[in-house]
């Protein structure tokens, strides 16, 4: 490959560094157990409210918001492309209430890094949550995962 | 094997229309495999599409067109031995390549008997968010329209008619040559379009030298901006 080559390849890849990048996977608990529609204001909530957040703290851009709910009923698939809107909900789920799911939430925006992202995401799951009655526990945190994909430095 | 790439920036609507697109192929007959490459280590995207019933093969741990090239051939090669596809479509990570996917694509003939093909690559742009991108992203969004043989101005039902106008200008200012075209997931429009471009046209191989005056042209200097 040429040198032109690899100096665009390499300013091109540059520009990924400017996104704040996080993920994390939750474990929750709804109880005796909570309707298909509380389940989507719950998600709806969280994703606009860490969209929000992310904005108001110095994101200019937002890259995606994505969740999947997957429960053995079925999946929740959610999407936020844009501040101020709500999350897109593909409903894949053949019950109408759960007693408790996996929840992934992935989030990328441009303009602030990885750890504003996390520090907003995980203040919103602490407090939207418990406002639904669900409690939830952290299988995974991608933090370090997401920050090692800076590259091209 | 033809390998299909659909780009676009993050957010795009890249996810939604390839599953709309894969979807319509296999009806049509097709053997499918679908890769998805997204920008962190957790793929949300290949969940989604194998929620949707679809196969994915989620690569991840660096973007394939540079980084983990070695690892998308790898894979390339593992599908034509094992599922032997006639169509593969790409996602790449939103912050791909174009050119460098095809490069990595061509590293897996000498991995398996095979000769891969490229079906023309397809962008979308959102029309519907064009001016933030541009102010906040410019340079990814120029460059994903800069390599695309067909750039679809994605949610054409919820953009304005100044926000499809804008998008359009601006894809025929950094790529003359390419084929416009208006895309919905949600009224299906530009699918059947998508699906043509796929199954009955080809893109060049990568080709250094061509590339090379690519960039020349587009840039005005030798490499530079």
């Amino acid at each position: 490959m040429s040198d032109d080559h690899d100096e665009l390849h390499l300013e091109m890849h540059r520009a990924i560094d400017q996104l704040g990048k996080y993920a994390i996977k939750l474990q929750l608990d709804f109880g005796v157990g909570k309707s298909k529609s509380e389940i989507k204001a719950l998600i709806n909530e969280v994703m606009m409210e860490v969209t929000d957040r992310c904005m108001q703290h110095g994101a200019d851009v937002i890259g995606h918001v994505k969740s999947f709910l997957v429960a053995p009923e079925g999946n929740l698939m959610s999407s936020i492309v844009e501040h101020g809107e709500s999350a897109a909900i593909k409903d894949g789920l053949k019950a109408d209430s759960l007693k408790g799911a996996e929840f992934i939430l992935h989030v990328i925006v441009h303009g602030i890094w990885d750890d504003e992202v996390r520090e907003q995401t995980l203040e919103v799951l602490e407090e939207v949550m418990p406002r639904y009655g669900v409690s939830y526990k952290i299988l995974d945190d991608y933090y370090e995962v997401e920050k090692g994909m800076d590259h091209h430095n | 094997m033809k390998v299909s790439q659909i780009a676009g920036f993050l957010g795009s609507g890249k996810t939604s229309a390839l599953m709309k697109i894969a979807s319509r192929l296999v009806e049509q007959g097709n053997r499918i495999a679908i890769i998805v490459n997204d920008v962190g280590e957790i793929s949300i995207d290949s969940r989604f599409v194998e929620a949707n019933g679809l196969e994915a093969k989620e690569i991840s741990g660096g973007c394939i067109c540079c980084q983990i090239a070695g690892s998308f051939a790898e894979t390339l090669a593992k599908l034509h031995d094992s599922f032997n596809p006639n169509i593969v479509i790409v996602e790449p990570s939103g912050v791909a390549i174009p050119w460098g996917l095809k490069r990595a694509a061509e590293y897996s003939e000498v991995k398996a008997d095979m000769i891969v093909e490229h079906a023309p690559v397809i962008t979308l742009v959102d029309a519907s968010r064009i001016d933030m991108l541009l102010k906040a992203v410019r340079r990814l969004v120029e460059t994903q329209i800069r390599e695309a043989d067909v750039c679809f101005v994605n949610k054409v039902d919820v953009a304005t008619p100044q926000g499809i106008a804008t998008t359009e200008e601006f894809i025929r200012s950094i790529n003359e040559r390419a084929e416009i075209a208006h895309m919905s997931t949600t009224t299906g429009e530009g699918i059947d379009l998508a699906c043509e471009v796929i199954v009955n046209r080809i893109s060049p191989r990568y080709d250094d030298s061509m590339e090379e005056e690519r960039l020349r042209s587009q840039y005005g200097k030798k490499g530079g901006n």
